[in-house]
């Protein structure tokens, strides 16, 4: 589906973009890139849909370099950039027709696919209303829907699901799971670790321009201690930690109690008897299991939040 | 382009304030007793500027936005994309300037030939003037710097197009006047309000048309440039 070898980008203004950057992806992957801003998710993005003109490093996209047959290979992409973009006059309808119709879809097959779309991402009440008076998360949903309603074979987007509600988060997990995008190539950018894990068959970790680790996220995740945080809120406190068998202590604090303990949590029963039986009383329990950001912070020594300060090229 | 049509539509202030406003201005002019010489260059200038910010100001606004690039990133060819969208801006240009154009016609007693010929220069000239708001779009890098640019272009056009002064004949800009699209609306106009027409009106339209089809082709290769957006290229 892709192939790109030592891709490298420099901004007009100097900055790096992207550097010595390698992947590829086929049919039925799903790639997600992870990395705090400035790490060259969105130009490793831009770069794959063709929108940042001549990088350094050779795009090959359905078989041939991108600028061989640059407008055919548009066609058979489906971008959302991290920044919706619509006529404010137009309604939703408008707005997602427009695409359909520079895609050069007939009206006629067009209609049933907005139509469904704009049910599954929850639009269909509001797709006769301008999209001057829509809010953020429901202009990045219809920037997904006119990103869909071609049929891509190659789907790129660019934090997707930044803004949108719980109900929508579900409603796009879903669709990336759907059979009529189980052939389909997509690559996105996330900082949600959970949807990372949910969606993603492989994950790229990058920073300042690189792509500093990839793999699946099992095999990301294993790279942590498989252990889960639990932390007990408690009324009082007890003189001395708290042991389990198998040599899992509870360090004791003023206001809770807090252990490491396989992620089955198996010996969370015995360590809340304990914790009762020393005349506590118990008035909340966390379970905190490791994730891809703490696999990020592991393997990178930096954290998804932290912002990198744009880098003078050399 | 249907877009084009349905935001022009759509945004009826706007409609309405782009139709009045050149009534406005040509109103007062031609009920006056301004000598015809500064009736014909006023009408010229106003027709000119109308059709160059028509195009310069929303395609600069849209490449600022990112929108203009969205649209190329379907696939379409960015020079037939700023073409057909200069369509759309001189199918609106036209309706919003019936009105003014209804009443110079009608106050000057207008034959159906000059009426004919009046018609066909403003479409041409809202045609060129598109293009060069186009093309003025491709070098500014905001929409202040577009409004400058066409509206000096359209200016100067307007001076070769002989408004402003008379040509020594024979001389290079004598010949050069004849290729300039804003010269037929010129003549036109002069033709309605002084009643002398032109004697050869094949001649006249010819050489602009050549033109505009030339500044056609310029703005299909330059149009390429749009489709790199300027907000996020940095």
């Amino acid at each position: 589906m892709f192939e790109i070898k030592s891709l490298s980008y420099q901004y007009p203004s100097g900055r790096t973009g992207l550097q010595d950057v390698s992947l590829e992806g086929g049919p039925g992957e799903r790639i997600v890139l992870m990395g705090p801003n400035g790490s060259g998710k969105s130009t490793l993005l831009r770069s794959l849909a063709t929108e940042l003109l001549y990088p350094k490093g050779p795009i090959v996209i359905f078989g041939q370099p991108i600028f061989r047959n640059l407008q055919e290979v548009r066609r058979k992409i489906g971008f959302a950039g991290d920044h919706p973009i619509h006529l404010p006059s137009l309604t939703g309808m408008e707005n997602a027709q427009l695409f359909t119709d520079l895609y050069g879809l007939e009206r006629k097959d067009a209609g049933p696919v907005l139509e469904k779309l704009f049910a599954i991402f929850g639009l269909s009440k509001v797709k006769h209303v301008p999209v001057g008076s829509y809010s953020h998360g429901m202009k990045k949903k219809l920037q997904l829907v006119e990103s869909l309603a071609h049929n891509p074979e190659f789907i790129i987007l660019d934090e997707p699901t930044l803004g949108l509600d719980p109900s929508a988060l579900k409603a796009f997990v879903d669709s990336m799971h759907h059979s009529q995008n189980q052939e389909k190539c997509i690559v996105l950018a996330t900082n949600h670790p959970e949807l990372a894990t949910k969606i993603a068959t492989s994950v790229a970790f990058m920073v300042d321009g690189e792509i500093v680790v990839q793999g699946s996220p099992a095999e990301l995740l294993q790279q942590l201690d498989n252990e889960a945080k639990v932390e007990i809120w408690t009324s009082g406190t007890v003189d001395e930690d708290i042991v389990l068998e198998g040599g899992i202590r509870a360090r004791v604090f003023p206001d809770r109690i807090i252990a490491n303990m396989p992620t089955d949590v198996a010996g969370l029963p015995t360590l809340m008897e304990k914790i009762l039986d020393a005349g506590l009383e118990i008035s909340k329990v966390e379970i905190t299991r490791p994730d891809l950001a703490d696999v990020f912070g592991l393997l990178t020594g930096t954290s998804l939040e932290n912002d990198h300060l744009p880098r003078a090229g050399s | 382009m249907k877009a084009e049509w349905r935001v022009g539509l759509r945004s009826r202030r706007l409609f309405f304030l782009n139709t009045v406003i050149p009534l406005a201005f040509v109103a007062p002019i031609i009920l006056s007793n301004a000598p015809p010489v500064h009736v014909t260059a006023i009408l010229v200038v106003l027709f000119a500027l109308f059709s160059t910010f028509g195009s310069s100001i929303p395609l600069i606004r849209d490449q600022e936005s990112g929108l203009l690039q969205r649209y190329v990133m379907t696939g379409l060819n960015p020079g037939r994309l700023v073409l057909e969208r200069t369509v759309g801006f001189v199918a609106i240009d036209f309706l919003q300037l019936i009105p003014a154009m209804i009443l110079i016609i009608f106050t000057y007693s207008s034959t159906f030939g000059s009426i004919l010929l009046f018609v066909a220069a403003v479409l041409l000239s809202l045609l060129a003037g598109n293009l060069v708001g186009v093309l003025a779009a491709t070098i500014a890098r905001s929409i202040a710097e577009g409004a400058l640019f066409s509206s000096g272009i359209a200016l100067y056009l307007v001076h070769l197009a002989g408004v402003f002064r008379v040509a020594s004949s024979g001389s290079f800009w004598a010949t050069l006047e004849l290729w300039i699209p804003f010269r037929p609306l010129y003549i036109a106009v002069r033709g309605i309000v002084t009643g002398i027409g032109p004697t050869d009106t094949m001649g006249l339209m010819a050489l602009p048309i050549v033109a505009t089809v030339g500044l056609v082709l310029v703005t299909y290769l330059r149009g390429q440039m749009l489709s790199i957006s300027k907000k996020t290229n940095s």
